[in-house]
Parts: C-alpha cells; structure tokens; sequence
C-alpha cells in the first residue's frame, strides 16, 4: 500500500504539480494559516453561506422570482455538502469544527445576487485556490479532496448569479437544478449521469426546483 | 475497401482514448492526473475502457469478418484472438478496485467499505455479475483450463460471455464518465463501437449463413466411407455455381439434425467445388463426429457458414509444390492437388498414414498422377508389410524424397506437432517462412 502510494504522488507530481495553482492563489489571504484553519475558516463560510441562500431564497420567492429561489436553494444545499465535508475533514484531523453564524443581512433580490456573486467570487478566485494548494502542499488529502469539490461548486454558483444578474425577468418560473449529495455540484444539466467532480452517480444528485 | 474498414475499429477506439484524456484533464475541479486520487479515477476509468475494448476487438477476430479473415485467415485471427484474451481479464480486474480505491481517499472512508457502498449503485450489480462472465469464459478458455473441458462446455461458457457483454453495456453508458459526462455527442463513439462489432457479429456470425441457406437450401445428398474412420458428405443445393470457393478453404457446417444442430464445426473442402455438388470430409476423433457418423442422414439441412481460409492455391509464390499431409490433413490438399493439376503445376505429395486402411483419396490421387505434373509418395509408420516408404516424415526424408525442395513451396497440413516438426525442419533446409504454408485449427 504504501509503495503503491508512493509511486502514485510521484507521478502526481511529475505529471502537473502546478496545475492545482488557480490565478488568484497568490493572493491568498492568510498564507500563514494551517490546513486546519482554512478548513475552520471555510467551515464557517460555507455554514453562514447556507443561512444567508436560505433567507435570500425567501426573498426571492415571496418577490416572484421562483427561478432565483430555486437557485438560493440549490446552492444552500450545496453550501450545506460543503460544511458537512470540511467538518468531516476538520474531525479527522482531531479537532471540532466550529462556525459562528450571523443573521443574513436580506435586502432586494438583486442586491442578494450581487452580494451572493461577490462572495462566490471571492472564493472561487482567492479563498479556495489558496486553500487548495496548502492543503495539497500538506498532503491532507482529505482536505484537498473538500476544497476540490467547493472549488467546483462555487464556480458553477457564480456563473448560475451571473447569469440570473443578467436577465432577472427571465428567472420569474421556476427553474430545476440537481445537486451532488457528496461533493456539492450544481447544475441545471438534468441529463447529467455522473458527477464530473467526484464521480458518483445520478442517483446521488438531489434535485432543487 | 477492406483495409477502409479496417481502420474503423482502431480509429473510434483511439477516439475513445483521446476523449477519455481529454474529459480527465479538463474536470470541472481540475486535472484528475495531478492527485492520487484523481490518477486512480483516471487509470480506473481506462482500464474499463480498454477492457471493453479489447472484448469488442475480441468479438470481432472472431466475427470472420468478411473484411478482415480474407487479410490474415481465420485460423491466424483466432490464435491472435487466444493470445490477447488474458489481457482483458487483466485490465477488467483492475477497474473496480482502482475506482473504488478513489472515492475511498475522496471521502476517507475504508476501502472495503467503500467497495460495498459501490456495488449498491445502481447498475453495478449487472455488471459486476457481466464482468465475472466474462472474466470466466476467458479463465475456461485459457490452455490448462481448455484441455479439461469438452467442446460443448467450453461454447457454453464463450456463448455466456456474450450475456456478460450485454449485462456491462448499461454500465458503459451510464457510468462511463469519460464517454457521456459533459459533451453528449462524445457518447456517439461508444454507440458507434459497440454498433459496429454488433452489426459485424450479428451479419457475419448468423444472418450470412442463414441468407446462404435461403438461397442454396443445403442438404446431405449421400455419405460415403472413404476409410473406417473417414466419412465423405457430398452436399447439394439450388445455385451451386454461384457458391464460390477456393480449393483448400474450409466451412462451419451446422447439421439441423437431433443431437448435431447445437454445434457448428470446421471442415475442408475436400474437393474443389465444381458448381454441382460440395464435398466435405470427417474423421471420426471425437464426440460430435462419432455422431455424425453414425447418424447423419440424406437429406438433412446443413447450414454452411463460410468459405474462410488463406490456405489456398493462391498461396504458390514458386513455380513447384510441396504437399505433405498426415492423415485427415489430406482434405484442403486433396482440393489444392486438383487446381494445382489443373494449371499443370510440378507438384509432390507426401501423404502420411498409419496403416493401409488410413489412406483416403488413393483412387482419385492416382488419377490425378495420370494426368501428369503430380507425384505422390505414400508413408506409412505402422505397417510392416508396407513395400512402399516407412516411418515418419521429417525434414531429411523430405530431403531424399524430393531433392528439388528448395525451388519449391511447401504446403502443410496434419497434426500440430507434425507441422510444427516441419515448419522447423523445411526452414533448417533452407525454405524461407514465406514459403511454408499451413493452417492450424483451435477453436
């Protein structure tokens, strides 16, 4: 076992060592945080980001936008994946993960996209990236793993925001999403069959609508 | 045309292969090939596919092809087929536990565990059960295996293996990640790969003999025991003349007769076919054939799935040949004589018998002498009484019998260790391998 893993990093690294390097990973916040820490950290954003999606899908349902409500609770979902992966992470590493979540601040349903989208970006560009890359640094796969999936997701939820800013009327009927039970993954891609994340199967997404 | 198509298969399976870098390299989270986790996914996933695809490349060596047997011949197609077999197991053996091996270290759970939490997915159980299949028909018909079970087991068990291909379609299609995740027409390869190995098996393993029999409705016309143990079908049909084929090809011959329909087996042609009437003949040496011996009648339905073989006439690169048959081996020889007569070829035959009473065809070869350009040598290695030559063949008998061996191609046919004493034999004496020519049976 060991020697097959071994020679598995080897090639790993051989192969695209740099590739886990995301643009904005050189930005990082706090490069002198642990893995554990940014799993903390990352614990609880993902856990005040599932309260936030949760009331800004309210919002959106009682102002007509079904379709932007379906979205906040597909992500929410998908927030709530990523806590309960990066809490896995943080209890494998001997700790106790802990999260300090505030009351969503809800304002227009746009405003909530905007907000939404700008913190999606910022961890899609800086926060995760440069999680990622300490974690693979460390070799805490279990960590790497976790921010991989949120990494993905964040990214499709950024796109789907941007897309709802684009056209909001367009979004007033409700719209159908599916969202992987094991990483987080979100799409609209209802013919999906397997994640292109972690590799599970369909019958492990769950469908928001 | 032939080679076109022949580059079909190899061209959508490299396509396979590049669509399944292409999909691990460009993931949603990134590369797979930059993590243990990520490579166990990626190689997992490969050895799936070149495990299906080596059962579709598999199925169609021995689909006899109409494309593909007149390029290499079945009998050098079906070895290939023996000696690429054990690679397949391989390859399906490692993909279940590299994929598992990855969600393992994706989700930190032991591998055992995990291994269970997979088979409750939805279509593995079929094809976990599927790839035991075929796993299995290959083990049975490995050598160690194969010399203990009887032909009919052994078809039993390879007709399974098809069952097993069909159980692990769903899960190609379903969980093959790298064929259907992202980009819906990527999955069109794989349609198109298994389409083309089932269009190829279901035309030329079933629909092509069953339009033969349609239009020629083959029947026993009458038997006749050219030895005690040698039995000649004469067969007859509508348009004979338009069923071609060469001197010393072979046919399946499939007899719709109780206790003989389930099987098909190869026979030569034991006499060029002349348009009115074709001419097979069988040794009793073994199971099915001792059947048929005893129990073949006139007018009983033969299907007949063929001509096949490159063992022909059209083989003669020199102006003179060299036969040597030993035993039934004479059938295909006895056919090429008759054309090799017929273009008044220099021709020597050296046909091997037990006994006296082994000796088929002796009437009809010597009439073939009489029409000039053929020599025939009769070797018997057990009877005593024989006036004629004694022993068994090699290569310095061949050596004193026709001294002119090296101006001339030898053609082969007899037992395989015979053959194999030969082919060594003829090359010490200087016959290029070009030059030695033989088919060699094992399905």
């Amino acid at each position: 076992m060991k020697l097959s893993k071994l020679i598995l990093s080897a090639v790993a690294a051989a192969l695209l060592s740099a590739a886990a390097g995301e643009p904005g990973a050189k930005a990082a916040a706090k490069p002198e945080a642990t893995t554990l820490e940014n799993l903390q950290t990352a614990y609880g954003g993902e856990s005040n980001a599932k309260a936030r999606y949760e009331a800004f899908a309210a919002k959106a349902e009682a102002e007509g936008y079904l379709g932007v409500a379906s979205l906040f609770r597909a992500a929410a979902l998908s927030e709530s994946v990523h806590a309960a992966r990066h809490a896995k992470a943080i209890e494998t590493m001997g700790a106790v993960p802990k999260a300090d979540v505030k009351a969503p601040d809800v304002k227009s349903t746009k405003e909530n996209l905007e907000a939404a989208l700008k913190g999606e970006n910022y961890e899609r560009l800086k926060m995760y990236p440069a999680f990622l890359k300490k974690a693979m640094a460390d070799k805490v796969q279990l960590a790497v793993y976790s921010f991989k999936g949120a990494l993905a997701s964040e990214k499709m939820h950024a796109r789907f925001y941007a897309m709802a800013l684009k056209n909001l009327n367009n979004w007033k009927a409700r719209h159908r999403f599916i969202v992987c039970q094991n990483c987080g993954y979100t799409t609209d891609d209802l013919k999906l069959k397997v994640c292109p994340v972690c590799s599970k199967p369909r019958a492990q997404f769950t469908e928001v609508w | 045309m032939k080679r076109i198509i022949l580059a079909v298969f190899p061209a959508l399976a490299l396509t396979a292969l590049c669509l399944w870098y292409y999909d691990n390299s460009t993931a949603p989270a990134g590369s797979f090939f930059v993590d243990e986790a990520g490579l166990l996914m990626a190689f997992g996933r490969l050895a799936g596919i070149v495990g299906a695809l080596g059962v579709m490349g598999q199925l169609l060596l021995v689909s006899r092809a109409g494309w593909l047997e007149p390029l290499f011949g079945l009998d050098r197609l079906t070895r290939l087929h023996h000696a690429a077999g054990i690679l397949i197991p391989l390859a399906l053996l490692v993909h279940p536990p590299l994929v598992v091996w990855s969600h393992a270290l994706q989700d930190g759970n032991r591998f055992m565990a995990q291994y269970l939490a997979v088979l409750k997915w939805d279509d593995i159980p079929p094809a976990a059960a599927g790839e035991l299949l075929i796993i299995t028909a290959v083990l049975l018909s490995l050598p160690f295996a194969r010399r203990r079970l009887g032909y009919e087991t052994w078809h039993t068990v390879h007709l399974a293996s098809y069952l097993g291909l069909a159980m692990v379609i769903g899960h190609q299609l379903h969980y093959g990640g790298d064929l259907n995740a992202e980009q819906a027409w990527f999955a069109w390869t794989w349609y198109a790969l298994l389409a083309f190995t089932a269009a190829n098996l279901l035309w030329y393993r079933l629909l092509r003999q069953l339009l033969l029999y349609r239009r020629h409705g083959f029947r026993v016309d009458r038997t006749f025991m050219e030895s005690p143990d040698v039995m000649s079908i004469y067969v007859k049909g509508t348009g004979l003349d338009g069923f071609m084929a060469e001197p010393g090809q072979f046919a399946l011959l499939r007899f719709w007769a109780p206790g003989l329909k389930l099987e098909a087996h190869p026979f030569s042609f034991s006499r060029a076919p002349d348009g009115e009437e074709l001419r097979f003949s069988v040794k009793r040496s073994g199971d099915f054939t001792a059947r048929l011996h005893a129990g073949l009648k006139p007018g009983t339905p033969v299907i007949i799935d063929g001509p096949y073989g490159v063992f022909t006439a059209a083989r003669l690169s020199s102006g003179k040949a060299l036969l040597v048959a030993g035993g039934i081996g004479i059938t295909p020889l006895r056919a090429i004589l008759e054309r090799l007569s017929a273009s008044g070829t220099d021709a020597v035959l050296v046909f091997s018998n037990r006994s006296r009473k082994d000796m088929v065809f002796a009437g009809e070869l010597a009439e073939l002498e009489k029409k000039g350009g053929l020599r025939t040598v009769h070797v018997l290695s057990e009877d005593r009484d024989w006036a004629g030559e004694k022993g068994r063949v090699d290569a310095a008998m061949l050596r004193r019998l026709v001294p002119d061996l090296a101006e001339r191609d030898a053609f082969l046919c007899g037992p395989p260790p015979m053959m194999a004493a030969l082919d060594a034999g003829l090359r010490s004496l200087g016959i290029a391998g070009e030059r030695i020519h033989y088919e060699r049976f094992s399905f």
